[in-house]
């Protein structure tokens, strides 16, 4: 089995960053191939817009963005050894994760260049995105406030920002040099858009309760020692009825992954904890397999909910 | 969680049988290692067998199945050891090392 690229002719983007990974790294080819198999057409022609974002954001380089991604993969593996032998995550705090990977500028350069291949050929990172556009942002009303943690490489806030129905966009981080990265990686997606980048820490309380109508959060809490606090700020953010989006991989080893959740049913248990009823959910297993047979294996699963500040609490 | 292996109990089943494997016992628990893993009856392995040949073996399943087969065999690969296999039958002369048989 090996991919056939004529598949992509009409998704050019698409198939420009396929081809580029691909020359770089070959034997990609199986993986891609169970990637993109099953795709429905609108998906396809949504991930060929999301591939011309990776490829503005890539620049001249996008080579080097593909071996980024391999070298990510191969970090990965490490990790997924560490994990399968010894059922947990090998990093349990920030501090660990801190000096392990955020503060080496060149290994935290790769790594965020290998993510943002893999927003395009990871199955549950690209469907995530998916989601978003179509059953979150849909769910917004005239005049939103929307708040985004830890917003990377700009590709929500983006999207977000796609929506007519947006008053006021904000999003925060703990780092000024990842603020400053979200900021360059707005501009050469030519985003133009008053938004407003802060650093603020989701651990702490919010500058602004029940402001914001909608929130999202993802790919953020598995990094967290307390995620529970998180979730119990961005209520606190939203106002009563407001929605949230959080996507969180379970059974995801990671290098700078700390906390780990290793059932569906224990993540969004966690979530009610915290106060959120939930309007919507998504499970998506890792490339290439089911969601019963990902549950059945604890492989990963990237869970999607869109969970909601109940209008009346408890 | 059950996701941790008992590499104990592996090593308590192994006890008395590690030092008398030979290669076709070894291949054939070695199959039975990957019908398990990869939930596939049909799978018959042979020492030419490479991941290309298996449906599913990519290598977020390699990683599964190696971890599967240190248990089942009561042994630890080296990282060194398991970047290299070109098929089935490095495998088992890899295993059939670590036994000592």
């Amino acid at each position: 089995m090996s991919f056939e690229q004529a598949r992509l002719d009409p998704y050019p983007n698409l198939k420009h960053v396929v081809s580029n990974l691909l020359e770089v790294w070959p034997q990609h080819s199986d993986y891609c191939e169970a990637r993109f198999r099953d795709d429905p057409p609108g998906f396809m022609q949504r991930s060929n817009e999301l591939a011309g974002l990776v490829i503005k954001l890539s620049g001249a380089d996008l080579a080097s963005y593909c071996g980024d991604y391999k070298w990510m993969c191969e970090e990965f593996l490490k990790e997924e050894f560490f994990f399968r032998r010894e059922g947990r995550y090998r990093l349990s705090t920030f501090k660990e994760a801190f000096d392990d990977v955020y503060n080496k500028p060149e290994y935290m350069g790769r790594y965020v260049r290998g993510i943002l291949i893999s927003q395009l050929i990871w199955t549950p990172h690209a469907r995530a995105f998916d989601f978003f556009r179509t059953h979150f942002l849909t769910g917004n009303a005239a005049g939103n406030n929307h708040l985004e943690i830890g917003p990377g490489h700009g590709l929500f806030l983006y999207f977000a920002l796609q929506d007519p129905k947006m008053a006021h966009l904000e999003a925060w981080d703990v780092s000024q040099s990842s603020i400053a990265a979200t900021k360059h990686a707005l501009s050469a997606l030519g985003v133009n858009r008053q938004i407003d980048l802060i650093e603020q820490d989701v651990l702490t309380s919010p500058p602004k309760p029940a402001f914001f109508d909608s929130a999202i959060i993802s790919e953020v809490l598995e990094h967290l020692e307390r995620p529970d606090l998180a979730l119990q700020t961005l209520r606190q953010a939203l106002r009563p009825g407001g929605r949230l989006f959080i996507n969180v991989p379970i059974n995801s080893p990671a290098p700078d992954h700390i906390y780990l959740w290793t059932t569906i049913e224990e993540f969004v248990g966690f979530v009610k904890a915290q106060g959120f009823e939930i309007e919507n959910q998504q499970f998506l297993p890792v490339t290439g397999h089911s969601l019963e047979r990902a549950i059945k294996k604890k492989l990963s699963i990237s869970c999607i909910l869109i969970a909601r500040r109940p209008i009346v609490e408890a | 969680m059950q996701l941790r292996h008992s590499r104990a109990d592996a090593e308590k089943r192994l006890e008395g049988e590690t030092n008398t494997m030979d290669a076709d016992t070894i291949l054939s628990k070695l199959n039975e290692v990957f019908r398990d893993e990869l939930d596939d009856e049909s799978i018959s392995l042979s020492n030419a067998t490479m991941a290309k040949d298996i449906e599913g073996w990519d290598s977020l399943a390699h990683v599964r199945l190696l971890v599967a087969t240190e248990v089942a065999f009561g042994i630890r690969f080296g990282s060194a050891e398991i970047g290299g296999l070109e098929n089935v039958g490095a495998l088992v002369a890899l295993i059939a090392k670590k036994l000592g048989a």
